[in-house]
């Protein structure tokens, strides 16, 4: 029965689609700037969501993570079904190449054993057209009753096709025929399916049947709970499975789904694969066994150039502006005699527009990473940089995409974390969150750069001292992800990756993305990074007035100073450290204050205490907003407790034994 | 009949099969069907789903020490060693 929508409804569709085929260039297409993303509950698992009007009519537009299948073996995978299965959307565009169709059509009838109600949006029309590519979309849609819409989302070809198509599915003009697969196994389908039917509510059926025969993990322990009948019944169909077809039922029905495929593209699809000539000639260079490591390197110092190089000239401004503006407030406010405490809490460094600087300084680092990151990703050089990675990183315990993570934490931690989310394997990515700390940043590495020169005035010698330092740190995270690795019981990774052809991203889409992904981060990571800036400024001005050892802090690093003293460090040495924490760059300023200028240290450091302190700086907990930005991406508290715990025992215990050795030594 | 253990199918070493070797020891720009692939269930379905099953027809593209490229249904797919070394294949000669 046809449904008529009227303009106080709304459709809510969802994009579903195999990874590299413009699912995102099409969603940004449609809603422009006017998205935001969310995370499923209980995963980190991003969507996107806008809302478009059409014809007067309001569509909910949600945009599942890119997926091969919907088999359930990554999160992706397992957001993308429950997706469909529990929210039910009106209608389920399945995005498709027209490229590669043979490959994507299987994501297509997986997605019609779920729903009826679909769309294929074949998309990269223009590519097909140039490479002679000829699809009979009439006839695919006959053979399927659903619609198969020719688009081209970069050049936004076909976008009212789509929305006329999805509008029509929705009212019910449209209802996909039941893929249908061998008689036998229909057969033997219908016996499972008969037995489930009419004692579950949450899923089709027959879908369940099917998943049930393939061995799905989370259907066999849903089924075990509510439909124990099926669980034995699906194993005597096994058997039979066996000895009719040979073949494992998982595999069978995997045969069936490209059978169908097969039958499809012979009939309907004038070329079944394209050779991408482009592509070839680049991956000459790009995936030759000496190049790739120089195409490599060279991508690499570009990024880190953009994001900040770039970075820095912004932040520079941002800086400027932020020092006029605490400069001006504090004349106004001392003008209008306002107690000095609450002058302090406007505008000193800890202070509100303190909080306020440091988080808008990260606006400029974030946002270029983010469109440096979405370009390579998008291009389909970043698949390749990773699959030559992995020939060196696996050696670590590492895939090859924790090249990312790893390099650019050498900028900023902060933006390391955030390129963790390219990693599938969730144990590799919390094993990253962890190890990140021990990455020093650039800031670390400056202040410890300034303070060893401080206390080994030779260059030659202090430039020794800072390699070894550095390289201390990648055999800590050497020694520690092998440790976790093996608690965490991960396998040797096997590593699976699609080499998408090259192309180059649509830069509007790209800088949408980018923006709103800045913003998710401003949001997220900013209101911890602002709370915790507070409680520094806090921390130092309780009881107000008083001098920084009496105050709240000062008493803590007081407090504290029986810890650090197997290091030879007091309490002042304690807070340097605490306020680091805030950022990075304050344990100099501390330091100055505190001993009376950074030419007095020698005076109070000798040589062992010096180098224990600079080993507890660089290796322990990275700063506030790094922290933040952990809990952000990981949504764990525990993963975020563990980081910071492990980083400061590693760098106490580090720190110890290389002040004991010094001292017998010298 | 297969082996069961705990309700589980073991799956049978693979019969000797002349001319079948490893994946990772087929050379570049060679065309080749899947015999057999060795890999745990998960990684196993999800590499048939992406078509590297038995019976299939692949193009290795590139070999560089087990690290190969493999192109199949018109995609490119870069598999470690530690995969391509667990398919096992024949060349087929033109």
């Amino acid at each position: 029965m046809e449904k008529k929508y009227n303009k106080k409804e709304k459709i809510r569709v969802a994009f579903a689609g195999n990874p590299n085929v413009g699912k995102s260039t099409l969603f940004n297409a449609l809603t422009g700037a006017h998205q935001h993303i969310g995370n499923w509950p209980g995963k980190t698992v991003e969507l996107a969501f806008g809302k478009i009007t059409y014809k007067n009519i309001e569509f909910e537009l949600v945009d599942l993570p890119g997926t091969y299948s919907l088999s359930g073996f990554t999160d992706e995978e397992i957001v993308a079904r429950d997706f469909i299965v529990k929210e039910k959307p009106d209608v389920v565009v399945v995005v498709t190449s027209a490229t590669t169709l043979s490959r994507n059509m299987y994501l297509v009838i997986q997605v019609l054993e779920l729903t009826n109600n679909v769309v294929v949006a074949v998309n990269m029309i223009d590519e097909a057209r140039n490479a002679g590519l000829k699809i009979d979309f009439r006839g695919l849609s006959k053979a399927l009753n659903i619609p198969f819409v020719p688009i081209s989302a970069l050049y936004k070809e076909g976008i009212d096709d789509l929305l006329n198509a999805i509008l029509s599915v929705a009212q019910g003009k449209f209802k996909a025929y039941q893929i249908k697969y061998d008689p036998e196994l229909e057969r033997l389908l219908s016996e499972l399916e008969l037995i489930i039917d009419g004692k579950i509510e949450e899923y089709p059926p027959r879908w369940v049947a099917i998943r049930l025969l393939e061995r799905d993990r989370y259907i066999v322990d849903f089924l075990t709970l509510k439909v124990p009948e099926a669980i034995t019944k699906a194993r005597e169909i096994h058997d039979k499975i066996h000895e009719i077809f040979k073949k494992d039922p998982p595999l069978l029905i995997i045969n069936e789904r490209y059978k169908i495929v097969d039958e499809l593209i012979e009939k309907y699809v004038s070329k079944k694969t394209l050779t991408n000539a482009l592509t070839e000639k680049i991956d000459t260079i790009v995936l030759h066994p000496i190049f790739q490591f120089v195409t490599t390197a060279i991508t690499f110092i570009v990024l880190f150039w953009v994001v900040f190089f770039i970075g820095d000239f912004f932040v520079e401004y941002i800086d400027l502006l932020f020092s006029l503006l605490t400069e001006s407030a504090e004349s106004y406010l001392v003008g209008l005699n306002i107690n000095p405490i609450i002058i302090s809490f406007i505008v000193s460094d800890s202070g509100l527009i303190g909080a306020t600087a440091t988080l808008v300084s990260f606006i400029p680092y974030i946002l270029l990473f983010y469109f440096a990151f979405t370009i390579l990703e998008n291009s389909g050089l970043m698949a390749r940089l990773a699959f030559s990675m992995d020939k060196i990183l696996r050696y670590f315990g590492f895939s090859g995409k924790s090249f990312f993570p790893i390099t650019l934490s050498l900028g900023c931690n902060v933006v390391g974390i955030q390129s963790i989310r390219i990693i599938e394997d969730k144990k590799i990515k919390a094993i990253l969150y962890i190890m990140n700390s021990f990455v020093p940043c650039s800031a670390r590495i400056g202040v410890m750069a300034i303070l060893i020169g401080v206390f080994i005035p030779d260059p030659l010698t202090s430039s020794i001292a800072i390699f070894l330092i550095l390289i201390n740190s990648f055999f800590i995270i050497f020694i520690e992800s092998k440790i976790l690795s093996h608690y965490l019981k991960v396998e040797a990774s096997s590593f699976v990756i699609e080499l998408p052809p090259y192309r180059f991203p649509p830069l509007k889409s790209v800088f949408n993305i980018s923006w709103i992904r800045t913003k998710m981060f401003l949001y997220r990571a900013g209101v911890l990074i602002f709370i915790g800036t507070l409680l520094i400024w806090t921390g130092i001005n309780i009881p107000p007035g008083a001098p920084l050892e009496e105050s709240l802090l000062g008493r803590i690093g007081i407090l504290l100073q029986p810890i650090a003293m197997p290091l030879g460090l007091d309490w002042r040495a304690v807070l340097a450290l605490i306020l680091g924490f805030l950022a990075k760059e304050n344990t100099l300023a501390v330091l100055q204050a505190l001993y009376g200028g950074l030419e007095s240290l020698p005076l109070y450091f000798d040589l062992p205490k010096a180098i224990a302190f600079i080993i507890f700086y660089t290796y322990y907990v990275p700063c506030l907003a790094t922290v933040a930005t952990i809990k952000k991406e990981s949504n764990s508290w525990l993963i975020t407790t563990f980081a910071v715990a492990l980083s400061i025992i590693t760098a106490y215990l580090v720190a110890f034994l290389v002040y004991v050795l010094l001292s017998v030594m010298i | 009949m297969p082996r069961r253990r705990h309700g589980h199918r073991t799956p049978l070493p693979p019969p000797p099969m002349p001319d079948v070797i490893p994946l990772s020891l087929i050379p570049s720009n060679s065309l080749v069907e899947i015999k057999y692939v060795n890999l745990p269930p998960g990684l196993f379905m999800r590499m048939s789903e992406l078509g590297i099953m038995p019976g299939n027809r692949v193009k290795v593209i590139l070999n560089q020490f087990g690290y190969v490229v493999v192109e199949v249904m018109g995609t490119r797919f870069g598999l470690n060693p530690r995969v391509s070394s667990n398919i096992f294949v024949k060349r087929i000669i033109k």
